[in-house]
């Protein structure tokens, strides 16, 4: 697994690529705490590059999600491609967060409450 | 066809090792990765499962088997362990989860019975047996290779 930040504006974008596996779950949480811990409010994690994510990555976006919206802000992802995408159906992620197929999408979400 | 064998430690390090070998066995057999992204969800949710609730803490030299097997079409993995007997068939496949749910947790096992093409569990002896199958893509290749003989 590969993580990498950067900002776009005033939004974190969090690449997370190959196995997010249980193991792996801890560094993406260390990864979300320190992030959150900054005090932003904007953040798009990024899946295009995903393999897979286990139920222990799940319950990280989960807990993030929580505490981000605790402090008014929004989390949300992109990239989500066919098996993967079913996973956030299945156990309905995609019922309390927002998806998008792109990360140009994504940013719209904050860019068009900007203007 | 037998792609790989390998044999782990009953520890949460292994995990990571094991779809580590699950992905480049796969991959060196011209199996795409990607088409493998239920299969090796399963085999993390089941390898974490025996880790954490298969033995009792003090216990040592404790390990899983994991045989890959292709036929063409589906891989294979079948895991084989020691520990206390546990079958993830018996939990209720019709969960709603959720967003306070999903920060307990516990919807690995769910997610195992939902996304495999085929699961099976049975106990023999005094070992448990859970075999994940799923559909694999391969990549273009104008002849198979057999791992083994290399022809």
């Amino acid at each position: 697994m590969n993580i990498s930040i950067h900002r776009h504006r005033d939004v974190t974008v969090i690449e997370v690529s190959g196995t997010l596996d249980s193991a792996k779950s801890v560094e993406f949480a260390t990864t979300l705490d320190l992030v959150l811990a900054e005090g932003v409010n904007h953040v798009l994690i990024d899946f295009s590059e995903l393999i897979y994510i286990s139920s222990a990555g799940l319950r990280v976006i989960a807990v993030a999600l929580k505490r981000i919206r605790k402090s008014g802000g929004e989390l949300v992802l992109c990239g989500l491609k066919d098996d993967r995408r079913r996973i956030f159906e299945l156990t309905g992620f995609t019922k309390v967060i927002k998806t998008f197929d792109n990360k140009q999408d994504a940013l719209q979400l904050w860019s068009a409450s900007d203007e | 066809m037998v792609l790989g064998n390998g044999r782990f430690p009953v520890e949460l390090g292994s995990v990571s090792r094991a779809i580590d070998f699950v992905v480049s066995t796969c991959s060196n057999y011209g199996i795409e990765v990607q088409s493998l992204s239920n299969l090796l969800l399963a085999c993390d949710e089941l390898l974490t499962n025996v880790c954490v609730h298969g033995y009792p803490a003090a216990t040592r030299e404790a390990f899983v088997n994991l045989t890959i097997d292709f036929d063409g079409d589906f891989v294979s993995v079948c895991l084989e362990d020691t520990g206390l007997h546990f079958s993830p068939t018996d939990l209720d496949p019709d969960c709603n989860f959720s967003l306070d749910s999903l920060v307990i947790g516990g919807v690995g096992l769910y997610l195992v019975l939902k996304l495999l093409d085929h699961f099976e569990h049975y106990e023999r002896g005094n070992r448990n047996i859970n075999i994940l199958k799923s559909h694999a893509s391969r990549k273009n290749t104008a002849q198979p290779t057999d791992p083994r003989t290399g022809l």
